[in-house]
């Protein structure tokens, strides 16, 4: 009765293990296919080819967008570093209790998502003095917003894992100064957290898609908006465009846990 | 375990100095972490802060580090009065109770990193890393990743660390409690020699009463953040100046004498002829208690437990009401239930008030 | 102490950022929403109870209830696997996808769903010739089955720490009891798991309730919910309301802010259970 009941829970674990790695892979796996097939209609496709790809990747709009994706998710994560960091710095050591000021800027955005942040921007930067609505000035900062959460749960947690006060200390005491000991030990035991707290970031600012639509559409397009035209044009182009970036989703991540071997899941809230 | 020294590491740079507290107070939130404390580590001392937890002795500490401002008093180091000087600016070497290596640094890079802030040449540098490796026993072992080291490796980086630029006087918080018990007792000892051999003034916050007793020139009771007691271990343990240091360092029967006639006393619930002593509270150490199987007179008590201690062995009495125990020579078995008298020499009788 | 001010310079200048692009929109839409040219007024709000937007409201709890919930089940359970399972590699390789996937929304889910799901997508061909109901992805019924996509692995990555602060050993103690699992589960993995269960489902209808790309993507925002109308009114395809649009996304923050609210709630009663146990 006992190695009946084993053999119960081993085959419900299979069982629903196997389901959602089928659940997540199929459309990926289908999707592959489809950017190779000719027509597909039956149960198989007519036949392979090439072509979709071979359109996408000569299409320079296509690099356009990419390239245009690329700079607005880099420049997003580079800004939260740059302000994370040093602001993390100086809570952790020389103001504590402004750690709770920060936690309530990070969670904002929760309740604030990209669709309504995007409404309230608009009305803020479609007239003077920052008539900037429509540019990537205001794409990029808008962006910055929704990924911070991400960035500082990773950024904060790199700097919980270690001692940061008596680290200080530590240093003091060796007759350091408080910038050596930021440049030779705080900043490069972080880094490896946030560099992989960076690249999540990074990954879900690539892929960000309601801003893009809301404050620029077509006037800057990016890669998910230039998918999107491509939807009712080419759907094998846009098939491989799917795989392309669950593709570069699944790099990013991977390098992500490479990075900050051991560190969670990092969750927004 | 030995400890080698290296011919250059004897010769201390500069004469040892003395730590110097004179009416050091600071306070959290108006709520005192350390009262009024006077004292002084003289050159060359090995001082222990001793008390429970939460009695201000990491508080002391940080103050003579400079981590924490005093709300009151000054402290020098040798003749210098350091009370406003910033920490970097002290000279002097701590060891932190975690450690606080700096994870992203090897072995050689937390050892150098004193020097390498004071700009030393790399040659230099790296032969003072290699002496001070040599010291503490990690010879091989400068390019491991502190991460990867056991407790006792950690803790012996750290020290080497604080010892590097030559500090005027070295701080210990704790070093040793985050170890296990041997590898505990093992360090005690090397420590104390390493501290011996260099010469070097020592201030050591600890909890742990064997810990201070053992390792000490002179120790330092505190409670509730004042002082109760100074003095060698030997003078804390014959002639404790408190209840409270009575009863904090080594073990302590408290009993309190109640008048009944002349020389008479009521203890523990037993009427004994005790010459030369007054009411009030005494306390008697368990060894200073010897075992009587055939009782005659004076105090009489059940034996409730035997531990057997290798080199002696330990009873649990039942005295009246009251619980006493002895610390008496192996030869004698007693057993559970037998009855015993304690006879305990005048001069046992510690007075506490 | 140059560091020390030169770190504050840049917080105060991160605190000018946020203020400028992160609070004042939310300020911004509250006023928006409760003025017009003569002051104050209510007229937006008002207009924001007309039947579309209570239709689109509606929609949008339930889209979200239903695919909280069959995130919440599905994930818990698959968490559950993991934990037991002994295969190191299995369980690493699913935790990365389930990393990944649970990021993966937006116009490249939605698409991936249209080649299998859509007029003429390999699925429904299979359905079609096995005598099976077709499923139109197009329809707002079946937008669950594209955000379980997403909310099945949040929900696993989400659970996997309560989980683990499950002891093994505990399991076995009690069937040294004589307890069997399911008294087990039922008596003491439930209560540990309860908290976070609950927190990382209202986690999850958030999730789903602000998700706007991936419908957008789908439909172009034909289908009826609560972030295409928002996003209607004001990229003005159809109707160009700034007003409205506030009022609606006020709405939607005070939902948002319910379910922060819930799930910080979850969080801290997880933590008091945790710091019970230790003691
Ligand atoms: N930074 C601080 N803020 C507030 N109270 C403190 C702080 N540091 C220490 N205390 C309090 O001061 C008292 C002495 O603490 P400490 O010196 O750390 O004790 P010890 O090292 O003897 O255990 C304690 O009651 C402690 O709670
Ligand atoms: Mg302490």
């Amino acid at each position: 009765m006992n190695v009946g009941s084993v053999n119960i829970g081993s085959m419900l674990r299979r069982g629903i293990l196997g389901a959602l790695l089928l659940y997540l892979l199929t459309p990926i796996a289908l999707t592959l296919v489809y950017s190779f097939a000719k027509n597909w209609s039956t149960l198989l496709p007519d036949g392979y080819t090439l072509e979709a790809w071979g359109k996408l990747f000569g299409d320079p709009i296509f690099w356009q967008s990419t390239g245009r994706s690329l700079i607005m998710a880099a420049s997003a994560v580079a800004l939260s570093i740059f302000f994370l960091v040093p602001t993390l710095f100086a809570i952790t050591l020389y103001a504590p209790k402004l750690a709770s000021l920060l936690e309530f800027f990070s969670l904002w955005p929760f309740v604030f998502p990209g669709v309504i942040l995007a409404v309230g921007l608009i009305q803020i930067f479609s007239n003077p003095p920052l008539a900037i609505s429509g540019t990537p000035w205001l794409l990029i900062p808008a962006v910055t917003v929704v990924v911070m959460p991400f960035a500082y749960r990773a950024v904060s947690n790199a700097f919980e894992s270690i001692n940061v006060r008596e680290l200080a200390e530590a240093g003091r005491s060796l007759g350091s100064s408080d910038l050596q000991i930021l440049a030779w030990v705080i900043f490069p035991s972080v880094l490896p957290g946030v560099l992989s707290g960076g690249v999540l970031a990074l990954s879900a600012a690539f892929g960000e898609f309601s801003l893009a639509q809301l404050i620029v559409g077509s006037a800057w397009q990016t890669l998910p908006y230039y998918q999107y035209l491509t939807n009712s044009q080419d759907g094998h182009r846009s098939a491989a465009i799917s795989v392309l970036a669950f593709g570069i989703a699944w790099g990013l991540g991977t390098l992500a846990l490479q990075l900050g071997r051991g560190s969670r899941t990092v969750t927004a809230v | 375990m030995t400890v080698t020294m290296p011919a250059s590491a004897t010769q201390s740079s500069s004469q040892p100095v003395a730590i110097t507290c004179t009416a050091l107070s600071k306070f959290y939130g108006g709520k005192p972490a350390v009262q009024d404390v006077h004292l002084e580590v003289k050159p060359g001392e090995l001082l222990s802060l001793l008390g429970p937890s939460g009695c201000g002795k990491t508080t002391t500490l940080r103050c003579v580090a400079g981590f924490e401002i005093p709300d009151a008093g000054s402290i020098h180091i040798g003749a210098q009065d350091v009370t406003k000087v910033p920490a970097e600016n002290r000279k002097v070497g701590m060891v932190f109770q975690n450690y606080a290596l700096f994870p992203n640094l090897s072995v050689a890079g937390n050892v150098g990193f004193g020097l390498r802030v004071a700009g030393w040449n790399k040659q230099k540098l790296e032969a003072r890393v290699g002496e001070l490796l040599e010291i503490v026993g990690l010879v091989g072992y400068d390019k491991r990743n502190v991460t990867t080291l056991s407790g006792g490796q950690r803790q012996r980086v750290a020290l080497a660390r604080a010892l590097a630029p030559n500090p005027r006087v070295l701080l210990l918080d704790e070093p040793l409690s985050a170890l296990d018990a041997k590898i505990r007792v093992e360090l005690r000892t090397e420590l104390r020699r390493l501290q011996l051999t260099l010469g070097v003034t020592t201030l050591l916050v600890t909890h742990d009463q064997e810990e201070a007793m053992s390792m000490s020139d002179r120790v330092v009771v505190m409670n509730q953040g004042r002082i109760e007691q100074i003095g060698t271990p030997r003078d804390l343990y014959a002639t404790p100046a408190t209840p409270f240091v009575a009863s904090f360092v080594g073990e302590m029967n408290t009993v309190t004498l109640e008048p009944v006639g002349n020389s008479s006393f009521k203890v523990s619930g037993q009427t004994v002829t005790l010459p030369n002593l007054e009411v009030g509270r005494y306390g008697v150490r368990p060894e200073a208690i010897t075992l009587e199987p055939n009782p005659s007179q004076g105090l009489r008590g059940v034996v409730e437990l035997v531990t057997y201690l290798g080199a002696d062995q330990q009873v649990i009495l039942r005295v009246g009401g009251d619980t006493w125990i002895a610390r008496v020579p192996n030869d004698l078995v007693f057993t559970r239930g037998q009855t015993v008298g304690l006879e305990i020499a005048a001069g046992a009788w510690l007075r506490l008030s | 102490m140059n560091l020390r001010w030169a770190t504050f310079a840049i917080a105060g200048l991160f605190l000018g950022f946020l203020i400028l692009f992160e609070i004042l929109p939310g300020i911004f839409l509250g006023i928006t929403a409760l003025t017009n040219k003569a002051g104050f007024t209510l007229e937006h709000l008002q207009e924001a109870t007309k039947p579309l937007f209570l239709r689109a409201l509606n929609n949008s709890v339930w889209l979200s209830l239903q695919s909280a919930l069959e995130g919440a089940l599905l994930g818990t359970l698959t968490a559950g696997a993991l934990w037991s399972s002994r295969n190191a590699r299995v369980k690493s390789f699913v935790t990365a996808l389930s990393g990944v996937s649970a990021n993966f929304a937006g116009v490249p889910l939605a698409f991936a769903f249209v080649v299998m799901l859509g007029a003429s997508g390999v699925l429904n061909y299979i359905f079609t010739s096995s005598n099976l109901p077709t499923i139109d992805i197009y329809r707002r019924e079946n937008l669950h089955w594209i955000y379980l996509y997403f909310q099945w692995p949040l929900m696993t990555a989400l659970m996997l720490p309560a989980f683990g602060a499950i002891d093994k050993s505990w399991l076995e103690a009690a069937r040294g009891m004589g307890a069997s699992s399911v008294l087990f589960w039922w008596r003491v993995g439930i209560p540990v798991l309860l908290p976070t269960l609950l927190g990382s489902s209202v986690l999850l209808f958030a999730n789903s309730f602000g998700a706007y790309a991936t419908v957008y993507a789908l439909s172009q925002g034909s289908i009826n919910l609560l972030p295409t109308q928002i996003g209607f009114q004001v990229s003005g395809q159809v109707g160009y309301d700034p007003g409205a649009a506030a009022a609606l996304s006020l709405v939607m923050a005070a939902v948002l802010l319910a379910c922060l609210a819930l799930y910080r709630g979850s969080r801290s009663w997880a933590e008091r259970l945790q710091s019970r146990g230790r003691a």
